[in-house]
């Protein structure tokens, strides 16, 4: 048995120092993400503790993951986020204050600002399916077999949306140049 | 790869999202804390034996792959109580129920289906006993509620209480005749007792005719206290009548039918037991008007003579020969029955034959009547 589904059945029989791995493991990871979505800590700081809520009532429930640990509990963030943002559909996405340049800026800095901006924008542009994979995996870091487990798609289906993702995002950024 | 080299900057300027101010300590500590209390919330209201308890319900429902046979008994149980589970909680709702209630027809039904199986007449007569109780006490609350009890209700009292004079008749020896009786003289006097207690505004000419009903009763049980031997003898006498009645081989002589010229004769038995208001009670004995009922001849029916249909074999018999079975046209002709309410008859019991009754109002209506001496309607 390997050490994560040892770490599972721990887990599922409320062992506190496993759970406690399985937090310290996962939330940074999964309040990045949030906050990359969302732009507000104290909604990224909600999105993992309602994570890591709806974990427990799962193996309260005798459900939850046999294997794959991360990818069950990034689906759980990524649907309280598809949630949250239809619950309040005015919010802004991607587009962060964080990435905001400090007043004595340099000229890169101004060009950099300029093509997050962009990017985000573009980011925006995206389906729903083809940004989660474009975060997932150029944001966040996960490999392509991570990100298939966390949509429940196959590797090539992930593949693709990269590429159609990517290709659009380019897309996007072309046509703001030519406008500008 | 086709777009490699700006897929590459694409790739690159994405890379520069992945900053993100660092997550407040204090903040990831309190969630921390907050899910660990959580877990163990969570494993101390829940046993962590999770399996074996499932198992068990499980393991008792009736959503078991293989459920268990039913024993044939048990199976036949269970339907006996589904069926008549419901029935039984009607039953036992209907017993309170009023004249005028919804369940009021169960209640009756339940009473006859109990006389019905009654072992004994003894038995019955306890049971027509307690329902005649009930009567009273049913009339007792309508007229409490300001209702008059309905007609049929009187009716069935009354016949209750005959009926527990006729079983008082049956029984077999004098000592528990007088037994019963003086059960039935206590029982009846306590419904006379409710029934002066009744308020009487809404329905004063009904609890008057109940209690002269209950005195009627009362007067013929004293009667049979006095002599309990003539009680029962009367009721005897009434068997042999209607055995004598109904049976079609029965001798024709008049001179071996005595308990026929007894009947209406001014029986001390039915003198007092009259129906308030049915014309129902003791004959005159005067009959010296009434045209009689020549048994045995068959000639002189009025309802008969000179009106046979052809071919029927209806009609006058000879009158000569006695022992000549009815209806062959030889015997002796159909005899009127006289129906409760007539002047002169006092039958006790419907169909009775009257013998020294006026033929009126016959029961049995001939074709073409067309001489009705006795004056009645055909």
């Amino acid at each position: 048995m390997n050490t994560e589904q040892n770490l599972l059945k721990q887990a599922r029989q409320f062992n506190v120092e496993a759970l406690a791995e399985i937090y310290d493991s996962y939330s940074p990871g999964i309040f990045r993400y949030a906050m990359r979505f969302l732009s507000d800590e104290i909604l990224a700081e909600e999105c993992v503790a309602e994570t890591f809520h709806r974990l427990l009532q799962a193996f309260k429930n005798r459900k939850g993951p046999e294997e794959h640990l991360q990818a069950y509990i990034y689906r759980i963030a990524h649907n309280w986020i598809t949630d949250h943002f239809r619950r309040t559909p005015n919010q802004p996405s991607i587009l962060s204050e964080y990435h905001e340049i400090p007043v004595e800026s340099t000229e890169g800095d101004t060009f950099r600002k300029v093509e997050l901006e962009a990017i985000q924008v573009a980011l925006h542009s995206l389906t729903e399916d083809q940004r989660q994979v474009i975060i997932l995996k150029y944001i966040q870091g996960l490999s392509n077999e991570e990100i298939s487990k966390i949509l429940r798609k196959p590797i090539g289906a992930v593949k693709a949306l990269q590429s159609r993702g990517l290709e659009a995002l380019r897309r996007r950024m072309h046509e703001k140049e030519i406008k500008e | 790869m086709k777009y490699e080299p700006k897929d590459s900057e694409l790739i690159e300027a994405l890379g520069q999202l992945r900053e993100v101010p660092e997550r407040n300590i204090a903040r990831a500590a309190e969630g921390r804390r907050i899910f660990l209390e959580e877990a163990r919330n969570i494993r101390n209201s829940v046993s962590n034996r999770h399996d074996p308890r499932l198992k068990k319900w499980i393991s008792i429902s009736l959503f078991r792959k293989e459920p268990i046979k039913m024993p044939t008994f048990a199976v036949i149980l269970l339907i006996v109580a589904l069926v008549f589970g419901s029935t039984g909680a009607t039953v036992a709702a209907a017993q309170s129920s009023l004249p005028d209630d919804a369940l009021y027809p169960v209640k009756l039904l339940t009473e006859d289906a109990r006389l019905g199986i009654a072992g004994n007449d003894e038995a019955g007569l306890q049971l027509a006993l307690e329902f005649s109780s009930r009567r009273a006490l049913e009339i007792q609350k309508m007229a409490q509620i300001g209702k008059e009890p309905p007609i049929s209700v009187l009716a069935r009292y009354q016949n209750q209480l005959e009926q527990v004079v006729r079983l008082a008749q049956k029984m077999p020896d004098d000592s528990s005749a007088i037994a019963v009786m003086i059960q039935v003289r206590q029982q009846i006097m306590e419904q006379d007792r409710i029934m002066a207690q009744t308020p009487n505004n809404q329905a004063e000419g009904t609890i008057k005719r109940v209690r002269e009903m209950l005195q009627n009763q009362l007067q013929v049980i004293e009667l049979g206290l006095e002599d309990p031997t003539q009680f029962r003898q009367q009721a005897r006498m009434k068997i042999q009548i209607q055995t004598m009645t109904i049976s079609p081989q029965q001798p024709t002589n008049s001179s071996q039918q005595p308990p026929r010229q007894t009947i209406g004769a001014g029986n001390p038995w039915t003198t007092g037991t009259p129906t308030p208001g049915s014309g129902y009670g003791p004959g005159t004995n005067d009959c010296a008007g009434c045209t009689p009922t020549k048994v045995g001849n068959g000639g002189n029916n009025p309802w008969t003579t000179g009106t046979p249909t052809p071919g029927s074999s209806y009609g006058p018999g000879p009158g000569s020969n006695p022992s000549a079975t009815p209806g062959t046209g030889a015997g002796p002709g159909p005899q009127p029955t006289v129906k409760p309410g007539g002047q002169n008859g006092n039958p006790t019991q419907p169909g009775q034959i009257a013998t020294k009754s006026s033929p009126q109002n016959p029961t049995q209506a001939p074709p073409q009547p067309t001489q009705g001496k006795g004056g009645g309607k055909p």
